[in-house]
């Protein structure tokens, strides 16, 4: 009963909702934006299993006095006094909450973001180096992509812009819509799996 | 020591924290006076119904970092209550010299989302006279219904079978109302004329510090007269012996009753010019009487010379109509409806000016410039075929398809190819409806000496034409012609040819499109105006204004009716707000009269007992008329009476009783409101236009509404058109046919399977190293790290990796190795634990299932990123899963992962991240592999059968789109048209 119950529940709403892509009727489109609301509201219950979560993960470390726990008392201190600025003194403009949120999420954030560049200058190393024919063509249509974006690719040839934007939208586009193909279809398979119940993984356990 | 360092480097940390978060709690001891507001106007805005003010101050300067300027408003200066805001830029700070704010026609006072109890301002002192929003608190806010104008807006079903009757027993009667609940409406609120307003502002800083409220300053909105009419076009068909008229419409029209256009002897001309200076005088003496009762009054005495040839409500709170069409019949305009009798003699229309006027409900007029006619022949109007009005397949049941005339195509833009200029490429675009459906369109272009340069068959129309200009061809000096023609089904006729020209701009240096021309008719030069009109509706509607380029349009009608209430009572006992329980029903055009009915049957049956009273009263007063005029107007009085009781509406609502009875007429009213009848005017815009008749057809369409609620209304249906909700999408077909095939595929495959047939899957390299990278964590004795991807539970590649999740964690428990899954999606995180568990207790080892392993990070992309890196430098885990949807992040995981000497082993749908998951990690699933995966390691029939049908539907797409290629290429385009372009 306990597989049952909500496998009948995911297949009979899933063929429900299958239904309601070819009903347009007011009646399908109200009963899917009812459902939808529902939906809505699960979310914020599954925040206070997030906090919960981390809470056991990191309390558990402060008891146990594992390496480094003082780390994981700052996150909890940090959990606290955010969550507190913002009930206390509210989330708009100005308030320390927001202070918070620019002054020290956003930075981080941001910084974590601008390492981005100096991993693709390493990835595009790797990837780069002309170590086999493919690798090299690769590195051929990655000079006449990037020299197509800037002015200097002009300036070399008239023939380098357009032999970008053919790579881009000829071999590129082909590629992507290939991939896109087999995407749409994977998703259709997974869908169809989990309304005839043959994947079941999401209900915990692999049958 | 090392636990020493720790705590030194917290309490720095905590230290730095503490230090920057000084500036936000402290505030700057400040003079008051400085920080107020200075130069606090109330000003009556021009030309509205008397219900605008227009507050205006000067602003802080810059460095006082303000966030928001905050406005209050009430009837007393000690009393004022928050009505809204003004946000500032900090860093920006405001660039003008005053800030305004615009306290005008309808706007929020009142609903659910209100406070509770009334509270004073944040941070105020004890006597400062500010507070919040009005609260919930009806005693409260009940007492201020009297200052304002207040519109109640109520869901249809609240209004007709929810609210409540309340007898409010006053004096001299009785009278019932609909009682509502907070809950039920929505309040909006509009000043009152002639009725005295305080306002006063607040500054806040940055660090949320309220400033002290400037002195309040008083207001009083005054009913103006309506703002001057801007254009007026008169135009004279002398073949016809007709005036057309066009003019533009008001900003401000809430309190318009009338549209009105009079002719003007050009000998009365300084007459007019007088009139109209004493009216502006006398409107001048009556602002300043209500300023001063003891200014003298001052009257008009000039008499207005202007006779008025035509008269229409304005449509007030639609977009009304802005054309009109006056005949003269033997030398006279009549208008019986109107009492207009004017003799105009069509050989001394030059004699005249013509004026446009907006009459308000306060008695005020205001008059547009005076206008000569310009002449005209029928035969220089814009041509207007005939217009069909159908139900829009495919839909909800909101909209009504209109669709008119022959396909259009037209050029949109060209672009030289080559600096020599020979090579072009032309955009162009097609319209058209769905009674044309186009197949090839045919484009002919010339040079100016009409040699032939190019003959394209657009036989599939890409919007694209690539075109040779011979180099002898200057084209920056002589322009291209295009002509274009049709082949469709059904045939449009060999004559329908549209032209275009392509003439070079030395501005922008390319060639531009100039306006497209149908035969003789410039179609750039006109624009459709489609009008509809309801049943209960005495003046047609704008539904929208399309370019005479349009073939068609989607008509749009809200399912959901809304009942608008004025609510001026409330019963503090009973917590509610009372509105009218009046119920307008049917406008009887013939009669020009609207019949209304009472919502409660208490109330319907008192108006019955009250009506049969008058028509008694009338009868007796027409019995004892002297003349034959009083008696005719008692007469028509009787049966306007006697219309109320006997309409085919109100005979069906005395059948029935309490829920029942409102039930049908909340039916009745919503059924009216949504049945259309329409019309389309084709104007120039300056007074050259035609107007469609009302559209009818003798084959009525099938209708959704239940004909039981369409009381007495024969032409539904033939003149009255309402949107039917549709059970199937047609559209969606191919997409049925296609999802039945692979249902089909798939159940054959899994039968296959079970049966015992051997499916060849080809083999992924991805797929068959997970069992390795598995096995070198449990040789290595490091943890397994495995992310889920960052999206939530909806999407489909989270499924996909949890499946995955599921196999790996049972590899790993069976080998008693640790898995690690951080998860960034609340709701994945207890499936995700879920999974795991199961897994350990699959593999016999539920002692192993540690819940901590699979754990929350946080929902914050990069914090996510520099959490998972954490772990994998801490934990130094051996092998590294990316299963799932990745974006930016993908990189800065992969990339730690290299680094830390992981085996990496990512699958994503992502197309942009593939690349990077190619490149940082040993192997990677593409695309649709993610979603193999589960399949490929569970090795049982039901997973193989549809990985199997997913391979069959793939090669039916291939075939498709080489034999949609091939075809094409034939110039037969019925395969690619089968299929919907999205």
């Amino acid at each position: 009963m306990k597989r049952q119950i909500p496998l009948i529940i995911v297949i009979t709403l899933g063929f429900m909702f299958v239904a309601h892509t070819f009903i347009p009727h007011k009646a399908s489109v109200a009963f899917y934006d009812w459902w939808v609301s529902w939906s809505k509201a699960i979310s914020p219950f599954a925040v206070i299993l997030g906090i919960m979560s981390l809470t056991m993960v990191h309390g558990t470390k402060i008891s146990r006095k594992a390496p480094n726990w003082q780390y994981s008392a700052l996150t909890l201190f940090a959990l606290v006094f955010t969550g507190a600025s913002g009930f206390i003194w509210g989330t708009s403009e100005g308030t320390p909450f927001m202070w918070l949120f620019k002054n020290v999420q956003m930075p981080m954030g941001s910084t974590m973001f601008s390492l981005l560049a100096f991993h693709i200058a390493s990835a595009a190393y790797k990837a780069f180096r002309a170590r086999s024919a493919e690798a090299t063509v690769l590195l051929i249509a990655a000079i006449i992509v990037m020299l197509g974006q800037v002015p200097l690719g002009m300036a070399i040839s008239k023939w380098i812009p357009e032999t970008s934007s053919w790579i881009l939208n000829v071999p590129n586009l082909a590629a992507k819509r290939g991939i896109a193909l087999g995407v749409g279809l994977g998703m259709t398979a997974t869908s169809l799996k989990i309304l005839l119940g043959i994947e079941r993984t999401y209900l915990g356990g692999g049958d | 020591m090392k636990c020493k360092r720790l705590k030194t480097e917290i309490v720095l940390v905590l230290l730095v924290f503490g230090l920057l978060l000084i500036p936000s709690f402290s505030h700057a001891v400040t003079d008051s006076a400085a920080n107020m507001v200075k130069d606090l106007k109330v000003e009556d805005i021009p030309n509205d119904d008397g219900s605008g003010l227009l507050i205006s101050w000067i602003p802080l300067p810059k460095e006082r970092r303000i966030i928001e300027y905050r406005l209050y408003r009430g009837v007393v200066p000690d009393s004022l209550f928050y009505i809204g805001r003004i946000d500032v830029n900090v860093a920006a700070g405001f660039s003008g010299d005053r800030m305004y704010y615009y306290d005008t026609d309808y706007n929020y006072f009142l609903d659910l989302q209100a406070p509770g109890k009334l509270k004073k301002e944040k941070k105020q002192s004890a006597d400062s006279p500010l507070y919040g929003r009005y609260p919930r608190d009806i005693k409260v806010t009940g007492e201020q219904l009297k200052n304002y104008n207040i519109l109640g807006v109520i869901d249809e079903k609240e209004y007709f079978l929810k609210s409540t009757p309340v007898n409010v027993i006053t004096e001299n009667d009785t009278t019932t109302y609909a009682g509502l609940q907070l809950k039920q409406l929505r309040m909006y609120k509009k000043l009152l004329a002639d009725k005295e307003y305080y306002y006063t502002v607040i500054a806040v800083s940055e660090s949320r510090k309220y400033f002290p409220n400037v002195k309040p300053a008083v207001g009083i909105p005054r009913e103006n007269p309506p703002e001057k009419p801007k254009t007026l076009y008169a135009v004279y068909l002398d073949d016809a012996q007709r005036l057309q008229f066009e003019w533009s419409l008001a900003l401000f029209s809430s309190d318009h009753k009338d549209h009105n256009i009079y002719k003007i002897h050009k000998s009365k001309l300084a007459q007019f010019n007088a009139y109209l200076e004493e009216v502006a005088l006398e409107e001048q003496n009556e602002l300043d009487v209500k300023e001063d009762s003891t200014t003298a009054v001052y009257k008009v005495k000039t008499e207005n010379p202007a006779q008025l040839i035509f008269s229409r409500y304005c449509g007030y709170p639609y977009t009304p109509v802005k054309t009109a069409a006056v005949p003269i019949v033997n030398n006279r305009i009549v208008n019986d409806e109107k009492g207009i009798d004017v003799v105009v003699k069509p050989d001394e229309i030059d004699d005249y000016y013509f004026v446009f006027s907006f009459t308000d409900y306060y008695g005020n007029e205001t008059f547009s410039d005076p206008v000569v006619v310009s002449h005209s022949a029928s035969s220089d109007l814009p041509t207007l075929s005939a217009f069909t009005v159908e139900d829009r397949p495919d839909d909800k049941g909101d909209y009504n398809y209109l669709y008119w005339e022959k396909p259009v195509v037209y050029l949109t833009n060209a672009t030289f190819l080559n600096e020599d200029k020979t090579k072009l490429l032309v955009n162009y675009d097609v319209n058209t409806n769905k009674h044309f459906k186009v197949k090839n369109i045919y484009f002919e272009v010339r040079d100016e000496h009409g040699n032939v340069i190019r003959k394209i068959d657009e036989y599939y129309q890409d919007k694209k034409l690539n075109i040779k200009i011979p180099k002898e061809l200057d084209v920056t000096t002589s322009p291209l012609f295009f002509s274009m023609s049709f082949k469709c089904n059904p045939d449009v006729g060999d004559d329908y040819t549209l032209t275009q020209k392509l003439v070079y701009d030395p501005i922008t240096k390319s060639l531009k499109p100039a306006d497209l021309f149908m035969g003789n008719e410039n179609l750039n030069s006109t624009d459709y105006y489609v009008y509809k009109r309801n049943v209960g509706s005495e003046e047609w509607r704008l539904s929208r204004k399309v370019s005479s380029t349009q073939r068609e349009l989607d008509d749009n009608i809200k399912l959901e009716s809304t009942v608008f209430k004025g609510v001026s009572k409330y019963d503090a006992e009973k917590k509610m707000f009372l509105v009218s329980t009046q119920v307008a029903l049917r406008y009887d055009i013939d009669r020009k009269f609207q019949s209304f009915t009472k919502l409660f049957d208490s109330g319907a049956k008192d108006m019955e007992k009250e009506i049969n009273e008058q028509i008694a009263g009338y009868e007796a007063k027409r019995d004892s008329a002297t003349t034959d005029e009083e008696r005719e107007q008692f007469t028509e009085a009787i049966a306007s009476m006697r219309y109320i009781l006997d309409n085919d509406i109100a005979k069906e609502l005395s059948k029935l009783s309490g829920k029942q009875r409102r039930n049908f007429l909340m039916r009745v009213k919503s059924n009216l409101a949504r049945s259309f009848e329409y019309k389309i005017v084709k104007s120039d815009g300056k007074g050259h236009f035609t107007e469609s008749p009302v559209y009818t057809t003798d084959a009525p369409y099938e209708t959704a509404a239940d004909v039981k609620y369409m009381v007495g209304l024969e032409d539904f249906g033939t003149r009255y058109f309402q949107p039917i909700p549709n059970w199937f999408k047609k559209s969606m077909i191919p997409a049925l046919i296609a999802t039945l095939i692979f249902g089909m595929l798939v159940f054959i495959m899994i039968n296959q399977a079970k049966q015992g047939k051997d499916l060849f899957v080809r083999p992924i390299a991805g797929i068959q190293e997970i069992d390795n990278a598995i096995g070198r964590a449990t040789e290595m004795g490091k943890p397994i790290l495995f992310v889920p991807g960052l999206s939530g539970i909806s999407d489909v590649a989270t499924l996909a990796g949890l499946a995955i999740l599921g196999r790996v964690a049972k590899k790993s428990a069976e080998y008693d190795t640790r898995i690690l899954v951080p998860v960034r999606d609340y709701l994945v995180l207890p499936i995700a634990q879920e999974i795991v568990k199961e897994a350990h207790y699959e593999a016999g080892r539920p002692d192993t299932y540690d819940k901590g392993s699979v754990f929350f990070i946080t929902d914050t992309q990069f914090a996510f990123v520099a959490g998972v890196n954490g772990v994998m430098i801490r934990e130094k885990t051996a092998t590294n899963f990316y299963m799932g949807m990745f974006w930016a992040e993908a990189l800065l995981m992969t990339e730690t992962g290299s680094t830390t000497g992981a085996i990496q082993i990512a699958g994503t749908d992502a197309v942009t991240q593939i690349p990077f998951f190619i490149t940082t990690c040993d192997y990677t699933l593409i695309g649709e592999e993610l979603y193999a995966a589960s399949a490929y390691l569970a090795r049982e029939p039901l997973q193989l059968g549809t990985l199997k049908a997913t391979d069959y539907t793939k090669m039916l797409i291939l075939i498709f789109i080489i034999l949609g290629t091939l075809l094409s290429s034939a110039h037969l385009t019925f395969l690619i048209n089968a299929f919907p372009e999205k």
